[in-house]
Parts: C-alpha cells; structure tokens; sequence
C-alpha cells in the first residue's frame, strides 16, 4: 500500500495498482457439431497454459459462441492464446491446434483475431493431409480441408496476430476463511468472462501461489510470496493482517489495456458485492514497484 | 463515369462486337466520341452511333443497353469495378469476357462464352446461356479466375472450363462436359447435371442439388460415399451472405462424394446432395 486505502461495502481497496506487459496474442474459434465437444476441445487446447514462464503461452476461452456466430454455424468457442512474441506464438498455436484440435471428433478452426501478423494454422497443419489435402477460397478466406478418419477436418489457412495485448492485470483477494475467499474468487471469475477479449488462464481462473521474482535457490525465476502467506505472517515480514487466513489473486489478460481495464473493473466490483457476507476482508494488486510493466491498473480508478 | 443509356435504334444487320467499348473509354462519357467507336464486322465499317441512340445520365454510374439482341457480342468487355452494366434484351457471345469487376445483368438470355477469362465481379443472366460460361477463350490457359456467374435458365455445353476460382450457379441444366478440366473454384447445377461432368478436372466442385446419374458420371470419378462436409456449410453461409437470394438453393450439406478425375490428380469432386 502506497496511500490511503478506501473502504467500499466493508471491504478494504488498498492504494496500489497491478503491474501488466505488452504482449503479442492470437485467437481461434473452434467449433464442433455439439456445443459439448467444441467446449471440450477448447478445454484441452488450452489446458497447461497458465503462465508463459513455464507453459509457453498463457490460454484461456474467451466465451462461448452461438451457431450464429461461427463462420459454420455450429457450436463454437472463441480460444485466445497470449504470448511474448508472435514467433513465440507459432509453435505453441501449431502444437496445440494440432494435438488437441485436429484430433477432436467434428472439430473446425478458424482465425478469431485479425491483424497484418499472420500466424499459420491450416498453412501448416494441412501436411498432416499427406497430399490428400484441398483448399477451398470462400468469402476471400482460404480454407483447408483436410481428410480424417470422421470426415474432414476443416481448418482456415492462418489467424491474426496482435501486439498491443497486455497480460498480468490482477487482483489479490484477501479474507478470513479459504472458502469465502474462494467463493467470492468464482464470483468474480464469472463476471469477468462477460467482458469481452479478455481471459483468466490460471485454473477455474484463480491463482493460489502467488509469486514474487527471485528465489534462494539457483535457476529458479520465480518463488512463494511469503509476505502473502498467511502461515507464515508471524515468521516474516507479511503484507497480511492477523485475521487474514486466505489470499487468492486472479490474473487477466486482454486483447487490449482498456479490455483488462474494463476485466478488472467487473471483477472487482463482484467481489465488493458479494466479498463482505463471505469474509473478505481486504482487495490488493501485485506489482513490481511499477519499474517492469508499462501498464499500470490502479484499483482506486476501477472501483 | 457518368451514366448511359444506348437504345438500338433498329435490328442490326450484321454481329456487332462491343469489346472495343472498353471502361476507359467508356469513362470518359463524350456521346460524340462513343459514337465514333466501331462495333460494325463487315467492311461496312458501323459505328455506335448508327445503331444506337446515346443519351447520357450525368447521375449515376449505370450503363443501360436497350433492347440488346444476341447479335451483340462482347457487351461488358473488361469491365471494371466501378461498372454496372444493365442488358435489357439478349445478349451475343463473350458477353463479361475478362470481367474485372462491378456488375453485368443481363434481363434475357447470354450467347457463348459467358464470363470467359473474368477475374472479379458479378454477372447474372435471368435467361438461358450458351456453351463455355466461365470458360477459356482459344488461346487462353484459363478459364475463369475468379468472380461469381449466375444462369437463371440451362447452361450449353463446357461450363467452367479450366476455370480456377469464382462461383458459376446454374439454376437450370447444365450441358455435357460441366467443369471439364476444371482447376478450382464451385460449379452449382440446379437442374440436371449433363453427362461427362468433371471430365478430367484436377481440383473444384461441382454441385449437383438436381442430382445426376452415376452412369453419367466419367468412369474415372470414384464414389466416397455421403458425407456431412462442414466446408458446404462456409460455403453455404458465404453465398447467402454475398449472393443473397442469387445463392444456390443447397438446403443440406449432406452429399454424395464422388472424387476425381482420377484420370488425373484426382483431388476434384461431384458432390450430389442428399435427403
């Protein structure tokens, strides 16, 4: 906290504000013909990517689509694919479209983002059609169909990539109890995945370890924020009160600042509704001191 | 470009060959100068101006040829993506040939030839047209590139020759050889699909909503099966969006696969739909 704290509906907003970078980010709507498997297929395409540290890109679904709004008119699932860099984009948009994809009963996938970046999708995957493989223009795209053992697989020739993504906006909720602080962790969860182009990456998107940078230990990046840890408030030097015994934080990534922006406004105004009757006590933002990240999220100008 | 209207004056006496009427000149708008142009085939040298009376419409970019007759060959050459050129009456041969754009509606039926070689635009006859629409004129390596022909009645012999992208629908019967040597882009016959189809093609589609039968079929094309393509389904979605009610009337994107010419690379189909 680096100011006067406001209290809204007996919940503490600390003067602080999270920390975001520039990031590179793709997307993908992928349909199927039921609205089961195209969730399922988007699920595990973008499972194991929470982080860029270590997963490589951080994943996550944007919403789900109605036949409507799928170039198809199936069922579908707008997928967005966050990245340090659009040449870190390509691999992970390869390996993913193509193991968890290409192999979903009845999948289709198409570009979600448009931009002058092109990431391949069908331009690569198309050799799995061994020759067998036919484009068809339609609609001034170009699209692949490629012969699988339940038809074909029908997959656009590449997706847009844009630069202007911002990744790592967050809220740190604080509370008495781990189910009310989770409770009120899925609240806001949900209200966030309203807000268009934005996603939560870390499971049912809630984080419980929240790191600071550095360890004790050579060759490790990142470690627990033991000033964040409640079982450790009496031993170090904590950032926690004595009757908070919960911390979870959500992370958000955007298509845009004003897409996190408007992520975190949503979510913190759902835990400010429903935090007090689950114990939350308290809502804080981490950063580095503001020395690392160009985008700035100041939670008094959210509320 | 300022708007035109060209009203026959009286039945021409011989073919009249409009290509000379390119959309540069055609831009300038001079009734004089356009009356000079000659679209005469014989030594009697006929100019424009003989056979049709020229009123210009400074609003507007509409050019309007009334009374068209199917001894006008070449109406719409080269036209480009400003242009808008309304036939009321029949039209000759090559009409749209090398079409770059804009629009050509012809309220009657199109003689041979119809959008040979055009590479963007729209053209719709509301009648019948001759053999080779979308095809390739004698010396060309292709036939159509791109672009969208839509036949309100049958189509002649060769539809879709060597084309390789663009869309022809043909609410009608399609002639025989429909798409042979077809190198990409959609074919859609309503009606019945006239023998030969696909005959050596190497990639495209030819659609068949009328159905065909098997046998009349090249005996190089190989049945697949009926399958659910989701690629129909785009494709379904983009006519409605593009075309609106010129979309060919495909209710189902359950077909009948039949893959070919295997007589070549074989990676063109005949897709027939069913139930």
């Amino acid at each position: 906290m680096s100011g006067a704290a406001i209290v809204r509906n007996g919940i503490t907003i600390d003067d602080t504000f999270a920390e975001a970078f520039g990031m590179s980010a793709t997307g993908l709507i992928i349909t199927a013909d039921s609205e089961r498997w195209a969730r399922q297929c988007a699920i595990t395409m973008t499972g194991f990517g929470t982080s860029v540290i270590g997963c490589g890109a951080e994943c996550g679904i944007d919403r789900m689509l109605s036949p409507e709004e799928t170039p198809d008119g199936r069922p579908g699932v707008r997928v967005l694919m966050f990245g340090f860099s659009p040449d870190a984009l390509i691999p992970q948009v390869m390996n993913r479209v193509g193991q968890c994809v290409l192999t979903s009963p009845g999948s289709a996938c198409f570009a979600a983002v448009d931009g002058m970046i092109r990431i391949g999708l069908g331009a690569t995957l198309r050799r799995f059609g061994d020759g067998h493989q036919t484009a068809r223009r339609s609609g001034g795209k170009r699209y692949w169909r490629i012969p699988v053992m339940d038809g074909e697989f029908v997959c656009e020739h590449d997706t847009g990539c844009t630069t202007d993504a911002v990744g790592g906006g967050n809220l740190l909720v604080l509370g008495r109890t781990s189910a009310g602080v989770l409770a009120v962790c899925e609240a806001a969860v949900d209200a966030i995945a309203k807000v268009a182009d934005v996603i939560t990456p870390f499971p049912g998107g809630i984080v419980r370890s929240g790191s600071k940078v550095g360890s004790k230990y050579a060759g490790m990046f990142a470690s627990t924020n033991e000033a964040f840890s409640p079982t450790l408030k009496g031993a170090v030097r904590t950032e926690l009160s004595p009757d908070t015994a919960c911390v979870l934080e959500i992370v958000i990534d955007g298509l845009t600042s004003k897409a996190v922006a408007d992520g975190m406004r949503a979510g913190l105004a759902a835990v400010i509704a429903e935090g007090a009757q689950h114990g939350v006590t308290r809502v804080s933002a981490g950063n580095y001191g503001g020395k690392l990240g160009a985008f700035h999220y100041h939670l008094k100008e959210l509320v | 470009m300022p708007g035109l209207v060209l009203s026959l004056r009286s039945d021409p006496r011989e073919r009249l060959d409009f290509s000379p009427l390119t959309p540069a000149m055609l831009a300038t708008g001079d009734p004089l100068e356009l009356a000079r142009v000659v679209v005469g085939t014989t030594r009697s040298a006929l100019c424009l101006g003989d056979v049709f009376r020229i009123d210009q419409r400074p609003a507007g970019r509409t050019i309007a040829v009334e009374c068209g007759t199917a001894r006008i060959d070449g109406l719409g050459t080269g036209l480009g993506p400003d242009g808008y050129l309304i036939v009321v009456g029949d039209a000759g041969d090559r009409a749209g040939q090398g079409l770059r754009g804009g629009t050509l509606e012809i309220r009657g039926s199109a003689g041979a030839h119809l959008g040979a070689g055009m590479a963007r635009g729209l053209i719709h006859a509301s009648g019948h047209a001759g053999d080779g629409i979308g095809g390739l004129l004698a010396g060309a390596r292709f036939g159509m590139t791109g672009g969208t022909i839509v036949v309100g009645g049958d189509a002649g012999a060769r539809t879709g020759e060597k084309m390789r992208r663009g869309t022809i629908v043909v609410r009608g019967a399609s002639g025989p050889l429909t798409g042979a040597r077809m190198l990409g882009g959609v074919i859609a016959v309503e009606g019945r699909l006239g023998t030969e189809a696909g005959r050596l093609m190497r990639r495209g589609t030819v659609l068949a909503p009328g159905g065909t039968a098997t046998s009349a079929l090249p005996a190089t094309f190989a049945d697949c099966g009926v399958h659910d393509l989701v690629i129909l389904r785009l494709m379904i979605r983009d006519w409605q969006r593009t075309l609106g009610v010129l979309a060919p009337k495909l209710a189902t994107s359950r077909v009948h696969r039949f893959a070919g010419d295997l007589a070549t690379i074989g990676k063109g189909e005949v897709l027939v739909p069913v139930g």
